[in-house]
């Protein structure tokens, strides 16, 4: 067998789920409500009261930031303002325990699992395929159908290409490809549903390993009628390990003498750094943000770890297909056009237009939760399911990193700038909030290059945005700062963030990035995620923080000399500045480390 | 192209409950195509042969016509065609899922192409208000 770096990770155990607990919901709903109340007032001293008119080049771009991220914040709060798990439901059986049979004879539900792959060793997806075939069922009859959807087209026609075919066949699987990549993911998906007949039908990547229960634990919610697809937390287990700090030392400057090795062991032996460099633990955002979107049926799908009600996912791109050629028959009567010229046009479009289950975009599967939110006759559901059900890798690398989060970033802001769910009918309000929030979330770099640049614009100005840092600024700003921590810990509980907190900051620069090409109009790219370790010089990539690090530790240095000789204006400015310096150094920081790690030798 | 045409469809996600297997019922479905036809020739064209219409239905298998798609079991749809129109008889389908209109969408295409147009006879109201539910009554011709 093929050995993988992430073997040694097998034995990892996924985290269990937060166990709801209403008391800390209240607590959270109280907590939220002072929070809001707390920023609007700390808000409304700063328009009103705080401005320093001497610079309001400074002042305004701060407090429009602030505002903005306070905007973030009452988002959050409506986010995680409850929890609604969906009841578990024992695994189905026959059909007529999914849908209505309606005069048709009874059967036993068939069930499709399709693995997603482009370019991933076939050994990587031979082990995806072992543990779908492993995936247990309490009833015989129901028929499971596992699919290799390889857009690779590895079927051995290219010699230089592993042969992905012959290992769906040894597996014992179905194989399909087309001759195309139209549509990339989104488009296999649709090619493999035009060629199979499950009733509900599993999504998984190259990559997703699922559990053996994964079946028993799902299919179960689709026993209510209006459930369209179930998302199951994406579970990353070869996350980066914590390393001693002692052990960093040894290996990277190559100790040899054991008297020097132990000494640095008992010096920093218990300092570890380094656990999840890339910040890939999903948790926060599986276990938390989409979680808690069940309350507003808003959960999104996240494509692989997801099984999915197939009329429903055929519902949508029926009613697409429909409404494409009504939008083209309106627009052509609305222009006079002789009847039989629309007939024509309509038969030339009627051949053109395709039934699209997800949709043709890089963010297929947000995309297609909005439009089936959205859809006002059916009015289905979905549901995200609490514990974790398969495990995947997570990318190894900062090029990868980035690559993968700049395109979910583009991909959910064309969806706001080309299909913004905001004015998208169907929605409720509580989807309308939920899915927006996702959206504004790529909106902070913006404000977050604000709070970057404030203290080294003030270092260097000696500006002030505000009037004074005086007793008037913490009454009103640290009260809600500690509320806002309070509240974000209740509504996260037990989940740590600090990992999570970092990326948000450190991965501006790629956000920014990401949000100036789709405002440019530039075609959002679906890039397969590599899975691997490609430890390529990342330099590039960090460039921004380096600059912006060096900036703010001149600043620092400068200002100190000025505090030291008695010469600057505002001290009480420099050391609120400093402070605020260190957090931003440290958030920074974490992309700096992560271009430069590697796995040590020793492992 | 054949002078005339019978599509198969099927499986029963594709058409579930479509039940024609039964000759007798067969028969009766072509009769009544057969006696639609004839109305609407009599009211539409009356200088058309009625004769014309009784010719011995020709099966062509659905591979030949659908190559996209597979997996169809063997039950089949009643149909004619005449005059560059298909005509399938709706008779005995009380039921049909989305997979099986997205396959009809694919049906009406795939004629198209060859220049024929489709008519579903014996519609039922419960389908027809499906078709129209889903803005699809101006690509599927009922009656």
């Amino acid at each position: 067998m093929k050995q993988f770096y992430f073997h040694k990770f097998e034995d990892r155990k996924p985290y269990a789920a937060i166990p709801d607990n209403k008391y800390r919901t209240l607590l959270f709903q109280f907590t939220g409500i002072i929070t809001i109340t707390l920023g609007f007032a700390y808000l409304y001293w700063r328009w009103r009261y705080s401005l320093n008119p001497d610079a309001l080049w400074f002042a305004l771009p701060l407090v429009l930031a602030e505002s903005l991220s306070f905007f973030s914040t009452v988002m959050i709060v409506i986010n995680f303002w409850s929890n609604k798990d969906a009841k578990k439901a024992p695994p189905v059986h026959y059909l007529s325990e999914i849908e209505d049979l309606d005069g048709r004879k009874e059967r036993p539900v068939k069930i499709d699992v399709f693995i997603a792959t482009y370019n991933e060793d076939v050994e990587l997806v031979r082990q995806s395929i072992q543990d779908a075939k492993n995936m247990k069922y309490p009833f015989t009859d129901v028929s499971i159908k596992i699919y290799v959807l390889d857009d690779g087209r590895r079927d051995g026609r290219d010699a230089t290409k592993e042969n992905m075919k012959i290992v769906a066949e040894e597996e014992g699987v179905e194989y399909k490809i087309r001759e195309h990549n139209e549509g990339y993911k989104a488009g296999n998906l649709k090619n493999a549903l035009e060629h199979t007949k499950g009733d509900l039908f599993v999504i998984l990547d190259a990559d997703t390993r699922v559990f053996p229960d994964f079946l028993i634990n799902t299919t179960g919610y689709f026993r209510k009628e209006k459930v369209a697809w179930v998302q199951t937390p994406q579970w990353f287990y070869d996350t980066t390990e914590a390393q001693k700090l002692s052990t960093i030392i040894n290996a990277k400057l190559k100790i040899e003498n054991k008297y020097l090795s132990r000494f640095v062991n008992v010096v920093f032996g218990k300092v570890k750094l380094n656990e999840d460099i890339f910040g890939n633990d999903p948790r926060l955002f599986y276990d938390a943000i989409l979680r808690k979107r069940n309350f507003y049926n808003a959960a999104f799908c996240c494509g692989a770890g997801s099984i999915h009600r197939r009329e429903a996912t055929m519902s949508l791109a029926i009613k697409d297909f429909a409404d494409s050629l009504k939008k083209l028959e309106t627009d052509l009567i609305s222009k006079n056009i002789k009847s039989n010229e629309i007939l024509d046009q309509k038969n030339i479009l009627l051949l053109k237009q395709e039934i699209i289950p997800f949709k043709f975009h890089a963010s297929e599967d947000i995309y297609t939760s909005i439009m089936l939110h959205a859809d006002k006759e059916h009015k289905w559901e979905s549901i995200q399911h609490a514990d974790v059900e398969c495990k995947m890798l997570s990318t190894q690398d900062l090029d990868s990193w980035i690559k993968q989060h700049q395109r979910y970033a583009a991909g959910s802001l064309d969806i706001a700038f080309k299909d913004n769910p905001i004015f998208i009918k169907g929605l409720s309000l509580g989807q309308k909030i939920c899915y927006f929030n996702t959206i504004w979330s790529y909106f902070a770099p913006l404000w977050i290059l604000v709070f970057l640049l404030s203290p080294i614009v003030f270092f260097f100005t000696l500006s002030l945005p505000v009037k004074t840092y005086s007793f008037d600024f913490l009454k009103y700003f640290l009260p809600f700062q500690l509320m806002n921590t309070i509240t974000l810990t209740l509504g996260g509980w037990g989940i740590s963030t600090k990992r999570g907190d970092q990326y948000y900051i450190s991965s501006f620069w790629y956000m920014l990035m990401a949000l100036f090409s789709v405002l440019k109009g530039k075609e959002v790219k679906f890039n397969v995620t590599p899975k691997g370790k490609h430890f390529a010089k990342n330099t590039q990539h960090i460039l921004p923080h380096i600059i912006i690090i060096s900036l703010t530790v001149l600043g620092i240095i400068y200002n100190s000399v000025l505090v030291l000789k008695g010469y600057h204006p505002c001290v009480s400015g420099f050391f609120t500045n400093f402070f605020w310096c260190i957090f931003n150094i440290i958030s920074l920081s974490i992309m700096i480390r992560a271009a430069q790690w590697k796995p040590l030798e020793t492992d | 192209m054949a002078d005339t045409l019978e599509i198969s469809l099927g499986s029963d996600q594709v058409l579930q409950g479509l039940i024609s297997d039964s000759p007798k019922l067969k028969m009766e479905s072509e009769k009544k195509i057969n006696l639609f036809l004839k109305n609407s020739v009599n009211k539409d064209n009356g200088n058309m042969p009625v004769d014309s219409l009784d010719k011995p239905i020709i099966n062509i298998k659905f591979d030949e016509v659908f190559q996209e798609r597979g997996e169809y079991s063997s039950n089949e749809l009643s149909g004619i065609y005449f005059q560059g129109t298909q005509y399938f008889d709706f008779k005995n389908v009380y039921f049909i899922n989305n997979t099986g209109i997205a396959n009809l969408i694919d049906l009406v295409k795939s004629l198209l192409r060859q220049d024929v147009v489709i008519k579903f006879v014996n519609v039922s109201e419960k389908i027809k208000d499906k078709f129209k539910s889903m803005g699809l009554e101006f690509i599927f011709n009922c009656s």
